[in-house]
C-alpha cells in the first residue's frame, strides 16, 4: 500500500564532482576538438589566447559538473523512478518501471576509486547517445537497491540465487580472439594515410612518399595491418575483459570491461532481437558473438554513444542455439542452418549491384593512381556480391522470423513474431522487372528486411505475417 | 480499399509549384550565377529555365499519378496502406500495435480543408502509415477509430 508519507527527494553523492570531471572535460573538449587541432597544428599553444580559451573549456566542464550535481534529484515514489535536472531548462522525468527496457551499471575507472557507480535507466526508443534516467554518481550498495526496486515493481525481480544460471564466461585468450577476428585494418590504413598526408603538406620540401619504393609501401602496408590488429585487440581488452552473462529467472544479466565495468540487466520480456554476428575470421575460430537487442536501441548506432544492448563477446558456435534459445524459450526453427534461400533473380541482382560498384571503385584508382592492377578487384567483388547472396536465408515460423545475411561477415537475427510492429511490402522498378518483392519487419528498436523472394511469394509472407501470432 | 480526398491532386499540384519556386529554382539560380561566367549567361539562364519548366511539369502532372497509385482500409484487425507509383508499398499495421495517431494540417492543407493522418507505433513513425490528404472531419474520425486500439492485446514493446 502506498504510503501517505513524502518520499524525500535524493541527490548524488557528492564524489560525484570529482568523478564525473575528467569525463564531462572530455566531452567538452571533443566538442570542440577542431579548434584544438587548430591550435596544436598552429604550434601557438604558448599565446595567452590559446591558454585563456584551454582555461574557459575547463572552466565550462567544471561549471558543468557542478550543475549537474547541485540540479540532479531523483526517488522512488508513486511506483516510478522520478528525476529532476537542469536549472535554466527544467526536466522533470517519471519513468514507469514496468516500461524499462534494461538496466546498466557502470563503473569506470574514477567511479572505481571512489567506490561509486553510475546507474542507467533505458526505456523504448531511447536516441542512443543519452540515457533516459542517468544517476552518475551512486554509491553501490544506493545503486544495488534502486535496481532491485525496479526489478520488483517491474516484474523482473531477480530469482532466488538457487536459480541463478550461468551461461558463459568469456577468457583472456577468447578476448583477444575476438579483437583479432574484429580486426580494424581499414581505421588503421586510414590513420597511416592521413599521417602521411599531413606529414607531407608540413614538410612539403621532403615528402616522404615521393621517395618511397615498392618494399617500402609493402612494409607500411603491413604496419597498417598490423596497428589495426593491435588496436582491435586493444580496444576488445578494454571494453570485454571478464565478460560473462547468466541468468535469474526471467531477466538476463550482461557484464564486462577492463577499466570501465559495465553490467546489465535485460527482462526477458523486454528483448527483441537476438542477432548472432560471425566476421569469417570469428567463424573459422568456431566462435560467433552475440548480441541481444531491446526497443532500447532506437535505431542505427550513434558513434560515442553508450551502448544500450547486452553483448556475449565469444560464444562456442556449437553453443549458439542453445543460448538463442534460452533467451527466446520455446525457439521452433533452426537458426544455423537449413534456412530458405532467396531467389535466383536476387542472386543476379546483386552480382550485377556488386561489380557495379567495384567497377567504380577500380575506375577512381586506376584513373587517380595509374595503378592497372586496381582491376583485378572487379572478379573479386563480384564473386563476393554472389557469395554474399547465396549465403542469405530466412524462415518465417508460428512465433518466430529468422534472417541470415552476409558471408565475409555473417549476420543472423531471431525476431518473434509478437514483437513485430508493422509489415511492409516494396516493389521497385528493378525487383518488378524480376518478379521479385521485398517484405520487412519493422520492429520497437528496427527493421528486418527477408531477402528478397519471388513476388507471389513475398505477397503470400505478407499476408502470413499480417497474422498475429498464436 | 478506400481512396484519399480528390482534393489532394490540386494540392500536392500546389505544394510542388511551391517547393519548385521557394527551394529548387532558387538553389539552381545560384548555381547558374556561379557558373555562367564560364558557359555564358544566356546558356545558364536557359538551362534553369529548361529545368523549371521540367520540375513544374512533373508538379503538374505526378500528383494525378499518385493519387491513382494510393488506397488505404481501416480493418478490424489493421490498417493497410497501398502508395507508391514506381515504388510501390503495401503497409500493414496492426491496430492493437498503434501507440497514438495523430492528424496535422499545414497552411496549404488548410485552404483545401484537408488533414495528414499520422499513425505511431512502437516502431516509431518512420515504420508505420501516414494517410495525406484526408477530409479534416474524416481524418478526426479515423483518428479516433484508431485510438481506440484492437483487440486490447500486448503492444510488443
Amino acid at each position: 500500500m502506498e504510503s501517505d508519507v513524502e518520499v524525500p527527494w535524493r541527490r548524488l553523492h557528492p564524489a560525484s564532482l570529482l568523478v564525473n570531471l575528467v569525463p564531462t572535460t572530455w566531452r567538452t573538449v571533443t566538442r570542440v576538438w577542431p579548434l584544438l587541432v587548430a591550435i596544436v597544428v598552429q604550434g601557438s599553444v604558448q599565446g595567452a589566447v590559446d591558454l585563456g580559451l584551454i582555461g574557459l573549456f575547463f572552466a565550462v566542464a567544471v561549471g558543468r559538473t557542478v550543475l549537474h550535481f547541485v540540479t540532479v534529484r531523483y526517488r522512488f515514489a508513486h511506483g516510478r523512478l522520478e528525476l529532476q535536472e537542469g536549472l535554466l531548462s527544467r526536466v522533470e522525468r517519471a519513468l514507469d518501471p514496468s516500461r524499462i527496457q534494461n538496466v546498466a551499471i557502470v563503473q569506470n575507472l574514477f567511479h572505481r576509486l571512489a567506490g561509486l557507480v553510475e546507474l542507467r535507466v533505458e526505456m523504448a526508443g531511447a536516441s542512443g547517445s543519452t540515457s533516459d534516467g542517468l544517476l552518475s554518481a551512486l554509491s553501490v550498495e544506493e545503486a544495488e537497491a534502486l535496481r532491485v526496486q525496479l526489478g520488483r515493481v517491474g516484474a523482473h525481480v531477480a530469482a532466488p540465487a538457487s536459480e541463478v544460471e550461468a551461461h558463459d564466461r568469456v577468457g583472456a585468450l577468447e578476448v583477444i580472439a575476438y579483437g583479432v577476428s574484429a580486426g580494424r585494418v581499414g581505421a588503421a590504413a586510414v590513420a597511416i594515410g592521413f599521417g602521411l598526408d599531413v606529414w607531407n603538406q608540413l614538410q612539403p620540401g621532403s615528402a616522404p612518399t615521393a621517395q618511397l619504393g615498392k618494399l617500402a609501401w609493402l612494409g607500411l602496408a603491413l604496419v597498417g595491418i598490423g596497428s589495426g590488429y593491435l588496436l582491435s585487440v586493444g580496444s576488445a581488452v578494454l571494453r570485454w575483459y571478464g565478460a560473462r552473462w547468466w541468468q535469474t529467472g526471467d531477466v538476463l544479466h550482461f557484464e564486462a570491461g577492463l577499466l570501465t565495468r559495465r553490467r546489465m540487466d535485460i527482462p526477458l520480456g523486454k528483448l527483441q532481437t537476438v542477432q548472432v554476428s560471425e566476421p569469417i575470421l570469428r567463424r573459422w575460430m568456431g566462435y560467433a558473438t552475440l548480441l541481444f537487442d531491446t526497443a532500447a536501441s532506437g535505431g542505427p548506432p550513434v558513434p560515442g554513444a553508450v551502448p544500450t544492448e547486452g553483448c556475449v563477446p565469444m560464444v562456442a558456435r556449437e553453443d549458439v542455439v542453445d543460448r538463442v534459445a534460452r533467451a527466446f524459450p520455446g525457439l521452433d526453427t533452426p537458426i544455423d542452418g537449413d534456412l530458405l534461400p532467396c531467389a535466383p533473380a536476387t542472386v543476379r541482382l546483386a552480382v550485377f549491384a556488386g561489380l557495379l560498384r567495384w567497377f567504380a571503385i577500380a575506375a577512381v584508382i586506376h584513373f587517380a593512381t595509374g595503378l592497372a592492377w586496381a582491376w583485378a578487384a572487379l572478379p573479386v567483388g563480384g564473386l563476393l556480391a554472389y557469395l554474399d547472396a547465396r549465403r542469405q536465408g530466412w524462415r518465417v515460423t508460428d512465433r518466430f522470423i529468422v534472417v541470415r545475411r552476409g558471408f565475409l561477415s555473417r549476420d543472423t537475427w531471431v525476431l518473434p513474431r509478437e514483437k513485430v510492429q508493422s509489415v511492409r511490402w516494396t516493389q521497385g522498378p528493378l525487383l518488378r522487372l524480376n518478379g521479385l518483392g521485398r517484405v520487412t519487419v519493422w520492429f520497437p528498436g528496427g527493421r528486418l528486411a527477408i531477402p528478397d523472394v519471388r513476388a507471389g511469394e513475398a505477397e503470400a509472407l505478407f499476408s502470413t505475417l499480417q497474422a498475429r501470432p498464436g | 480499399m478506400n481512396q484519399l480526398d480528390p482534393r489532394v491532386v490540386t494540392l500536392w499540384r500546389l505544394q510542388g509549384l511551391v517547393a519548385v519556386f521557394t527551394s529548387w529554382l532558387p538553389m539552381y539560380a545560384l548555381l547558374g550565377w556561379g557558373v555562367g561566367g564560364k558557359f555564358g549567361f544566356v546558356a545558364a539562364a536557359a538551362a534553369i529555365g529548361g529545368f523549371a519548366v521540367l520540375l513544374a511539369l512533373r508538379a503538374l502532372i505526378w500528383p494525378a499519378f499518385q493519387y491513382g497509385a494510393f488506397r488505404y482500409a481501416v480493418r478490424e484487425t489493421d490498417l493497410l496502406v497501398e502508395q507508391g507509383v514506381i515504388y510501390r508499398q503495401t503497409i500493414c499495421v496492426p491496430r492493437d500495435r498503434i501507440q497514438h495517431v495523430d492528424t496535422r494540417q499545414g497552411w496549404l492543407e488548410r485552404l483545401f480543408d484537408l488533414s495528414r493522418l499520422l499513425v505511431y507505433t512502437g516502431a516509431g513513425l518512420s515504420a508505420d502509415g501516414s494517410l495525406p490528404g484526408l477530409d479534416s472531419e474524416e481524418a478526426v474520425r479515423l483518428r479516433d477509430e484508431l485510438a481506440l486500439g484492437g483487440r486490447g492485446g500486448d503492444d510488443g514493446v
